[in-house]
């Protein structure tokens, strides 16, 4: 007999592992980021990297020159990934950047090139069948059979994960209650608007309580408060102890919702870190806007409020300047996407 | 995998496909059709055969249930070469098109799984459908001229074809990515099948009458194995009969013709063997095939849906080197 899956007892995810050391200054863009210098592994750490047979307790996901190939298109090269248990994990980039190929890898649907990967402790090329009991792959359209209802939609998901029928019925009221979806039982799959259906996918997902969650694109298509809806849905799912890798072309709400994210363009891996980390290491987290008695306006890169309040007497003071207005600028995920993104198309 | 395990694969696709298949009304308009054409071929034979009527009744009733019999069979068999690619084509493809095919390989259901649970949801139809015209056959055992066991068989043979039609077509629906190309290659299949044969049978015999000088022993045996993929000769060895009575019966037709050939060759083989060159000292006078017709098709016919099954299976395996979506 299974172990009950909702409610939960309210685990804690593990926490995300220390920030890494900063390294030198970042080159401007276009210039691709210095991944050693966002995510550089310990001496040891490497040796690990380097060898699959070594398993990491304290990761979800690992990837090592994952690289995928379809003709002379690369859609994904030589991609390292490091994803730590029980974390939100995003994955941004543009149409084709390759976010689809990755997660078509780890959720054991495609075979790469080159380089490995492990997903919950095993790899999803070897041994697919334990990486499919532990992980639940939502991808980007879902798929929608005709004439049944929601409760035989999700039974019939129950029965391809081999869960005993008697268990059926608690698991799909568990499953409905935690996407809100419990009215909606015999409902026509069909019939869902799409922020129902992108829920009612969710629960699929999760009808074998995976530990590892790959979201394609989950907010594609939602209006506003169904997005806000399946924001606060993945984090009481990561509260429940669930990891989760998400992609969105919506990036203030993975900034929002994310322990973590990369950033692919062109099937490369550009940077790869906590958002804040990035956004300090490229110089794009705070700025200050400074408009002067002269008329010019200035903008001043500050890394904190300490520095901020060291500019204002440093230019009033020291400087002897008039300060007219004196204006932070705080920014987002946003810019970070669009100054280290070249806008490729493969 | 063990046979529990299949069986436990195939049954969650099995079941939605007939409960969802179930709430469709296609399903019941198919159903209609088929037992009304198969009702007007039973019914247009009848008065045929016994408007022509003059002479012993009891012969001529046992001739008109031979003729319901077997041109009701042979109808039903025409229906299943249109009806089981329809539905078995867009099997996979249609999964494809929908966008559920990739939310059920990432499910602990393999590729057999998939792939035999739209067998037999295919095939639970044409059993349906099949079971559906067995009264009418049995309106022409009630006429005679045709046994019990002869009636049982064809329609076991039915099924068979069924089956095995629905294997094609499902692996022609795997291996290609749109419905409308699937169902193209799989008509194309079973086109082969039944008109194919028959034109490689033609051409070889042609090329026999002009290379040889008629005598070869080895050769008219081995002109008949096309034949053996065709379906129309499943059905009738299994239910056609040779008897003295002749009648408009096609699958008797067919069945007669087998025999006669191989008694043609037989006397070929007689001729060789005792006056004329090219002696064989391997073959035995009264040499015939043992096995019975309808095992040799049904055996040719398991061959080439069990390569489908392999190739259909292969295509759904995953993780793969590329994914349709």
């Amino acid at each position: 007999m299974r172990e009950p899956m909702f409610p939960t007892n309210g685990s804690q995810p593990s926490p995300p592992p220390p920030p890494p050391p900063t390294g030198s200054p970042l080159p401007p863009p276009p210039a691709p980021i210095d991944l050693g210098a966002l995510a550089p592994p310990s001496a040891g750490a490497v040796v690990e990297l380097l060898d699959p047979s070594e398993p990491r307790d304290d990761l979800v996901v690992e990837a090592h020159g994952l690289t995928k190939h379809y003709g002379n298109l690369k859609a994904l090269d030589e991609v390292d990934l490091e994803i730590p248990k029980g974390s939100i994990f995003g994955i941004i980039g543009p149409n084709g950047a390759g976010k689809s190929t990755a997660f078509l890898i780890l959720a054991t649907l495609l075979t790469p090139t080159s380089g490995w990967a492990r997903v919950c402790g095993f790899s999803p090329v070897a041994e697919p069948e334990e990486v499919r009991r532990r992980m639940g792959y939502m991808p980007d359209v879902m798929g929608v059979y005709e004439n049944l209802t929601v409760k035989e939609y999700l039974e019939f998901h129950a029965a391809t994960y081999h869960i005993d029928r008697s268990e059926w019925p608690s698991l799909v009221d568990g499953l409905l209650e935690l996407v809100d979806l419990d009215v909606k039982r015999e409902t026509i799959v069909d019939d869902l608007s799409r922020g129902m259906k992108q829920r009612l996918s969710l629960a699929r997902a999760l009808v074998h309580d995976p530990e590892l969650l790959i979201l394609d694109e989950p907010a594609s298509g939602l209006d506003p408060r169904a997005r806000i809806e399946l924001r606060e849905l993945l984090l009481q799912l990561q509260s429940m102890g669930k990891s989760i890798v998400i992609s969105s072309h919506i990036l203030a709400e993975l900034q929002q919702m994310c322990d973590a994210i990369a950033v692919i363009e062109a099937g490369q891996l550009l940077a790869s870190g906590p958002p804040g980390r990035i956004l300090a290491q490229l110089g794009v987290g705070r700025s200050v806007r400074v408009r002067f008695g002269d008329g010019i306006v200035e903008e001043f890169p500050v890394a904190g409020d300490d520095e901020q309040q060291a500019l204002l007497r440093k230019l009033i003071v020291d400087d002897d300047r008039a300060v007219l207005e004196f204006t932070t600028v705080d920014k987002n995920l946003e810019d970070l996407f669009l100054q280290i993104t070249q806008g490729i198309v493969q | 995998m063990t046979v529990l395990d299949a069986l436990t694969d195939v049954r969650p696709v099995l079941d939605r496909e007939l409960r969802q298949r179930s709430r469709t009304a296609r399903s019941m308009v198919v159903m209609t059709i088929f037992l009304l054409l198969a009702l007007g071929v039973a019914f247009i034979t009848y008065t045929g055969e016994t408007a022509s009527f003059n002479g012993d009744f009891g012969i001529a009733r046992q001739n008109v249930g031979r003729s319901v019999f077997e041109w009701v069979l042979i109808l039903e068999l025409v229906l299943l070469l249109f009806v089981v690619p329809g539905i078995s084509a867009g099997a996979i493809t249609g999964e494809r098109d929908r966008q559920t095919l990739i939310p059920l390989q990432v499910t602990l259901i393999g590729p057999f799984g998939i792939f035999f649970g739209k067998v037999l949801a295919s095939s639970a139809f044409v059993l349906l459908l099949v079971v559906a015209t067995a009264p009418i056959l049995a309106v022409a055992y009630l006429l005679g001229g045709v046994a019990f066991s002869q009636i049982v068989s064809g329609i076991l043979a039915l099924m068979l074809i069924g089956f095995l039609l629905a294997v094609l077509g499902v692996a022609c629906s795997a291996m290609l990515r749109r419905t409308a190309a699937a169902t193209l290659i799989a008509y194309g299949v079973i086109l082969t099948l039944c008109v194919g044969t028959a034109v490689v049978f033609a051409v070889l015999m042609v090329l026999y009458a002009v290379s040889s000088d008629g005598n070869s022993p080895d050769s008219i045996l081995s002109f008949l194995t096309p034949f053996y993929w065709n379906p129309f000769v499943l059905l009738a060895g299994a239910a056609g009969e040779v008897s003295d009575v002749t009648g408009p019966w096609p699958l008797s037709g067919i069945r007669s013709a087998f025999v006669e050939t191989q008694t043609m060759n037989q006397r070929i083989v007689n001729d060789v063997v005792f006056e004329g060159p090219g002696f064989d000292p391997n073959f035995r006078p009264g040499d015939l095939p043992l096995i019975p017709l309808w095992l040799r098709s049904a055996l040719a016919l398991i061959w080439i849906s069990v390569m489908a099954a392999m190739l259909g299976v292969r295509r759904l395996r995953t993780p793969s080197r590329s994914v349709t979506q």
